[in-house]
C-alpha cells in the first residue's frame, strides 16, 4: 500500500475531490432541541450533496427520531432522510442517508454506515436543516461533500 | 466554503463528474401531447443528470413523463409518468435512471440524483410528455458526457 505525501499518484486530498467532490466540516455541537436548525447553508445557486454522514461524539440519549430536511428560500421543504431513533447509537457511531426519496437516516441499527444509494442529492439554496423530535445533551459533528451545479454555487457551515 | 488545498474547484469540478451541462429556459409545456425539449446529435451520449424546475405552477398538467425518441429505433419511456400538478413553484423534477422508474420526486419538493451511472440517449430527441393541457412552465437543466467522437447535444 502506498500512502504519505507524494507516494501515490493522486494525493488523497485531491482523489477526495475528483471522485467525491468539495468536502466541508461542521465541528460538533449539541443537537437542536425538539425543534429544526440548520446545519449547512446552500449560497448562490443549487449544488449535488454526494456524501453526507454525522459523527456522534456525545451519546444522545432521549433524543426522539432524528431526520434531516432540505429547506430551500424558495419552493417545498424536502425530507431527505426520515425519521429514524438514534438515541441508543454510540459515541463514534455514525448517521448517513440513502439519497433515495422518502427513506430513512442510515444505519437502522447502532453502527456505521454506507454510502448513498444514488449519485446525492440535489440541494437548492437555502439550508439543510438537522431535526430531532425531542431534546438531548448528545453531540454530532458533520462531514459532506457536494458538488457545484450551478455556475457559484457553494455550501458553508451554518 | 472549504477552499485550501482542493485540486478541483467548481466548473472543472462539475464538468470533470457530471459532464457538460446545457440549460433549457423556462417554456410553456406540450399539450396532450409530447415535444423535443434536447436534441442528440452526431452520437449516443450518457446524460448523467437531468433537473426540471418548476417556474410557473403546472395546475392541471395530468402525468408527465421522459421519452427517448430515436432516430432509429425504438422510443424509450425514461421516466414514467407522475402526477406533478401541484408541485410549487421552485420545486425540482428529476428521474432515477432506471427503465421504467417514475419521475422523482412522487411528492412535491427536490430530488435525488439517479440511481444509475446515468441513460445512454442514441441520436434524436429526449421528449417531454403530457397527458394533459397545462398554461405551467419548466426550466430544464441536464448533465452529459459523449459517448461517440463528436456527439453532443443541444437545446430543442
Amino acid at each position: 500500500m502506498t500512502t504519505g505525501a507524494g507516494a501515490g499518484f493522486v494525493p488523497q486530498r485531491q482523489l477526495q475531490n475528483i471522485s467525491m467532490g468539495i468536502p466541508l466540516f461542521r465541528a460538533a455541537t449539541t443537537c437542536p432541541q425538539t425543534t429544526a436548525f440548520a446545519i449547512f447553508n446552500i449560497v448562490g445557486g443549487r449544488v449535488l450533496m454526494t456524501y453526507i454522514a454525522g459523527e456522534i461524539t456525545v451519546l444522545l440519549g432521549a433524543v426522539g427520531n432524528f431526520s434531516l430536511e432540505e429547506n430551500p428560500t424558495a419552493g417545498t421543504t424536502e425530507v431527505i432522510a426520515t425519521a429514524l431513533a438514534v438515541g441508543t447509537y454510540a459515541a463514534g457511531d455514525m448517521i448517513g442517508i440513502t439519497g433515495l426519496d422518502n427513506a430513512a437516516a442510515i444505519p437502522a441499527a447502532t453502527g456505521g454506515i454506507p454510502g448513498m444509494s444514488c449519485q446525492g442529492r440535489v440541494l437548492r439554496v437555502g439550508t439543510l436543516d438537522w431535526r430531532q423530535s425531542a431534546s438531548s445533551t448528545g453531540e454530532v459533528q458533520w462531514f459532506l461533500t457536494y458538488i457545484p451545479i450551478d455556475d457559484g454555487a457553494y455550501m458553508t457551515v451554518a | 466554503m472549504v477552499m485550501d488545498g482542493n485540486y478541483m474547484h467548481g466548473l472543472g469540478l462539475r464538468m470533470q463528474k457530471l459532464g457538460h451541462r446545457l440549460l433549457r429556459p423556462t417554456a410553456t409545456l406540450p399539450q396532450t401531447a409530447a415535444t423535443a425539449i434536447f436534441n442528440i446529435v452526431g452520437g449516443n451520449v450518457l446524460m448523467t443528470l437531468i433537473i426540471g424546475r418548476i417556474t410557473t405552477l403546472l395546475g392541471a398538467v395530468g402525468n408527465m413523463s421522459l421519452e427517448e425518441t430515436p432516430t432509429v429505433g425504438t422510443t424509450e419511456v425514461i421516466a414514467a409518468a407522475t402526477a406533478v400538478g401541484t408541485y410549487a413553484q421552485d420545486d425540482l423534477i428529476g428521474i432515477t435512471g432506471v427503465p421504467a422508474g417514475t419521475m422523482v420526486p412522487q411528492a412535491t419538493g427536490g430530488m435525488p440524483g439517479m440511481t444509475t451511472q446515468g441513460v445512454i440517449l442514441r441520436v434524436g430527441t429526449l421528449d417531454l410528455r403530457l397527458s394533459a393541457s397545462s398554461t405551467g412552465s419548466i426550466e430544464w437543466t441536464v448533465f452529459y458526457i459523449p459517448l461517440e467522437v463528436g456527439s453532443y447535444m443541444s437545446v430543442a
